[in-house]
């Protein structure tokens, strides 16, 4: 499950403004709250416990979206916060970085934007795409 | 018409009248913010004249988007408090964090735009119930809050006072009140008007790029509130950003200093309800001109927003200059290069975007084409609507018997101390910086009101309270409204401070309900007769109406008043926790039988009728007592006696001293009979909530203050401090350590 914001994300522009002072040009960035489910369960039955839990998901400002794999998407890095887990659920941040014509940024991209902004690594820990293949 | 507007037919009726034809779709919208309670203050502006507004501190009374209060003079210059009081009620149900962060940021706008700098921020919010952890109510509560000092931190800014409730009668609607300081010296002061000679000058929108946020926000919180219907609450949704605010700020004092050095008279002005049409509308409107603006200059987050979008939407974070057009570059190049705005948020600027005419019409230009043209004055100030009301009339309390409970001492003191309106605020305004910038004396839980000494070197200081008691306000509207008014003036005399102005936030239900106007009016004349036997008026205010759900479900009548004290020595403040054993405990105050709108009641869940009332000339006797004791250097501490009554206050007293590397101060209060007399009952006397203070003299200093005392009315010697960790009471003593925690925990399990 991927929560975005459905209005002007600041956080995002401001990550993306410093992505590029730091030498990364981008055409947009998306932040999401990223939830993994260990245990498997229809999608809808998962999307109702997200949805319902308000202060994950508020219909006013956020959309929620049920992702295909769980994994990051082509262009996006999950960030894993230390101590951030629920029960049942892995929680991760999920940067997804587009570039010219607005597409995915590559893997050595995002991997640049981990290492110079996105990602602390003395309490965070970054996941990329698996493989290319998958954009 | 489109279905987002809240226009009625006969107003809309009138506005084709007027015109002559049917109004366009941008005029559409832009009559439905300006027309609108939030913007128009139509059913309540004719009321509001009847408030108190002129005394010997004002420097600027209601009328612009702050009003001025003159504090003191240092090195010849004379200093101006400039206070601002808002709610964002509607906003804050739906996103709490949002709604609440931008409600800090507007009311931090109305400081600015005075020309002053932003010192103080405070927060009177109420809630609905929040036992249950997965409730939208505990989820409105905790985002709120999160909301208020993720901004307010943010931007550097204290927050040093405010007050919260819990009620079931905020379930659906809670109230995020915000008050600003700002400090200003009186020669320097901006208004919020388009001065004399503005004829032809260049209107200069500054701030974030415009986009659909908020579209819809004024009309959408002068309406009932439906929190689930996603589409009807778009309007609400606004996005703050506290660092392009903060950048905004200062890039505004480096404006101000520019003006100063060219000794030039400007107009600047907030944007909030109805976006860049209400507030150059109102700028220039106000200055006796109309105006002209080109929507294809102003700077927006996205192309093809609609005009109407443009003109109406309420897009954070922005103002609006009114300058000679020499002056223009300058002020953009300050904003645009020098604190280079269009890089810290996308397409932020400032921008010329329009004219000041001379000609009496206010005109929207989407390139070539005219998309609003009507007259300015039938725009910003012809809308008035003359409600039915009732005079409400509240039951007496019952007469002549002591009130029994039946429940020991100790339960009592127990289960209200555990009230969620008595017990510690601390786990709430933890998380908000009370001291950042340096300038805070006394900062929240240190005092009944907060105290900054704003002028570097200067010995005065300013103190500020915020109060009204939504239990007391469930009975009596009329005189719960005086009541708010005598607490916050109550509280900041406390502290040492003489109360010199107040402002007013008036949150109502639906006043086109005859009930809920009733009370409106009824709280709008409470507010004048206490405004007016305080001598201490109205120089801001707001009004907040519609806080209704669509089940019916209202909030009580809730006004809620912000008073400014002035310290003219910051060395004689007073502050709440006992300081010594030994010393003698006064209260000044009269108790009362009527224990109606008390906690002591809530915690017994029945009802009473009656509340206390307020003897006017007794209060002021007492309140100058404690100044000139206070002056006299004859207080240790002192603390008002509110929610909970005076048990209530010697507890807190008592607990101030716990935690500090002493040993622990406690109270010996004697027998209630002796110093009531049997006046009242003893659960009167300790839990009734008909106000006044309790002082703590040092044994050395009785005969001073006893004669300063000398024939006022209502003092009583009650007790002594001790050097055990107890609050005793008569011959029963509860542990110090055991009361504490009991009040500490309450809200802990909320505010984790």
């Amino acid at each position: 499950m991927a929560v975005g914001l459905k209005i002007p994300d600041n956080e995002a522009y401001t990550a993306q403004t410093a992505l590029e002072r730091l030498g990364i040009p981008l055409a947009r960035v998306e932040r999401s709250a990223i939830y993994v489910f260990q245990a498997p369960a229809p999608a809808d039955e998962l999307a109702a416990r997200v949805t319902r839990n308000e202060s994950v998901f508020n219909p006013n400002k956020h959309r929620l979206r049920v992702l295909d794999a769980n994994a990051p998407r082509s262009g996006e890095v999950w960030i894993e916060e230390a101590g951030a887990r629920w029960a049942d659920a892995d929680r991760y941040v999920g940067w997804r970085l587009f570039g010219e014509g607005d597409r995915p940024v590559d893997r050595a991209t995002l991997e640049a934007a981990a290492e110079r902004l996105l990602c602390n690594p003395a309490i965070e820990r970054a996941h990329f795409p698996k493989n290319e293949e998958e954009r | 018409m489109p279905k987002s507007l809240a226009l009625r037919d006969d107003e809309l009726r009138s506005i084709a009248e007027r015109l002559g034809r049917e109004p366009s779709q941008t005029e559409l919208h832009a009559f439905d913010a300006q027309w609108s309670e939030h913007c128009s203050y139509k059913s309540s502006r004719h009321l509001l004249k009847a408030l108190p507004t002129k005394g010997a501190a004002v420097v600027l009374g209601p009328g612009e988007d702050s009003g001025i209060l003159h504090l003191g003079e240092w090195n010849g210059e004379r200093y101006g408090i400039v206070i601002a009081h808002e709610s964002h009620n509607h906003p804050s149900q739906v996103v709490p964090f949002e709604g609440a962060a931008t409600g800090i940021g507007g009311i931090v706008r109305d400081i600015v735009c005075m020309g002053a700098e932003v010192i103080a921020v405070a927060d009177p919010l109420r809630f609905g119930r929040v036992d249950d952890p997965l409730s939208h109510q505990r989820y409105v509560a905790q985002g709120v809050v999160d909301g208020i000092s993720a901004y307010g931190n943010a931007i550097g800014v204290p927050n040093i006072a405010g007050d919260v409730y819990f009620d079931e009668r905020f379930d659906d609607n809670c109230l995020v009140n915000v008050v600003a300081i700002g400090l200003v010296k009186e020669s320097e002061i901006i208004h919020s008007f388009a001065p004399p000679n503005a004829d032809g000058w260049d209107i200069v929108l500054v701030g974030k790029a415009t986009d659909a946020s908020g579209f819809g926000g004024a009309s959408f919180s002068s309406v009932t509130l439906d929190a689930a219907d996603e589409d009807a609450n778009k309007g609400a949704v606004q996005v703050p950003d506290p660092f392009l605010k903060n950048v905004l700020m200062r890039a505004s004092y480096r404006v101000f200093e520019m003006l100063r050095e060219r000794g030039i008279t400007v107009g600047f002005k907030d944007l909030g309800a109805g976006g860049i049409m209400g507030c150059s509308a109102e700028i220039c409107s106000s200055g006796g001109f109309g105006a002209e603006i080109q929507l294809r200059s102003v700077n927006v987050a996205l192309e093809g927003l609609p005009p109407e979008v443009i003109a109406v939407g309420e897009t954070q974070e922005r103002l609006l200059w009114v300058l000679p057009p020499e002056l223009t570059p300058e002020v953009l190049r300050i904003y645009n290069e020098e604190y280079t705005l269009p890089q810290i948020a996308r397409n932020a600027r400032a921008a010329a975007i329009g004219t000041v005419t001379a000609r009496q019409q206010y005109v929207l230009r989407d390139g070539e084409r005219i998309v609003m043209d009507v007259p300015i004055e039938f725009l910003t100030g012809s809308i008035r609507d003359e409600l039915p009301y009732e005079r409400l009339e509240a039951a007496p309390p019952p007469p002549g018997r002591a009130f029994e409970t039946g429940v020991q001492l100790d339960e009592l003191l127990e289960r209200v101390l555990a009230h969620h309106d008595v017990c510690s605020r601390e786990p709430l305004y933890r998380r908000y910086d009370g001291v950042v910038r340096g300038r805070t004396v006394l900062a929240r839980g240190e005092a009944d009101a907060g105290v900054i000494a704003p002028v570097p070197g200067a010995p005065f200081a300013m103190a500020l309270s915020v109060d009204g008691n939504p239990r007391m306000s469930k009975l009596d509207p009329h005189l719960a409204a005086q009541h708010a008014v005598y607490e916050a003036v109550r509280n900041v005399v406390a502290v040492g401070a003489r109360p010199i102005g107040l402002t007013d936030c008036l949150n109502f239900g639906n006043p086109r309900k005859i009930d809920h106007y009733s009370e409106l009016v009824a709280a709008i004349d409470g507010l004048g007769i206490a405004s007016r036997a305080f001598a201490t008026p109205f120089v801001s205010g707001n009004v907040s109406l519609y806080n209704e759900s669509k089940n019916g479900n209202a909030i009580p009548a809730s006004p809620i008043v912000a008073c400014v004290g002035a310290v003219d020595d910051v060395a004689q403040i007073v502050t709440l926790p006992l300081k010594r054993a030994g010393s003698v405990l006064y209260l000044l105050g009269t108790p009362q039988r009527a224990l109606g709108g008390s906690v002591l009641i809530d915690v017994l869940g029945g009802s009473e009728p009656g509340l206390p009332s307020i003897d006017y000339d007794e209060a002021l006797a007492h309140h100058e007592l404690l100044l000139r004791a206070a002056k006299a250097g004859l207080l240790r501490s002192a603390h008002d006696i509110s929610d909970g009554g005076l048990a209530v206050a010697l507890c807190e007293m008592a607990f101030g001293t716990l935690g500090r590397g002493r040993a622990a101060i406690g109270v010996q209060l004697d027998d209630p009979f002796q110093w009531t007399h049997g006046g009242v009952g003893d659960i009167e006397a300790l839990f009734g909530e008909a106000g006044g203070h309790v002082v703590e003299v040092a044994g050395a200093d009785v005969e001073a203050f006893e004669a300063l005392a000398d024939g006022v009315t209502g003092v009583h010697e009650i007790g002594v401090t001790i050097d055990r960790p107890v609050v005793a009471i008569g011959p029963q003593a509860f542990d110090l350590h055991w009361l504490h925690g009991i009040w500490s925990q309450s809200l802990a399990q909320v505010y984790v």
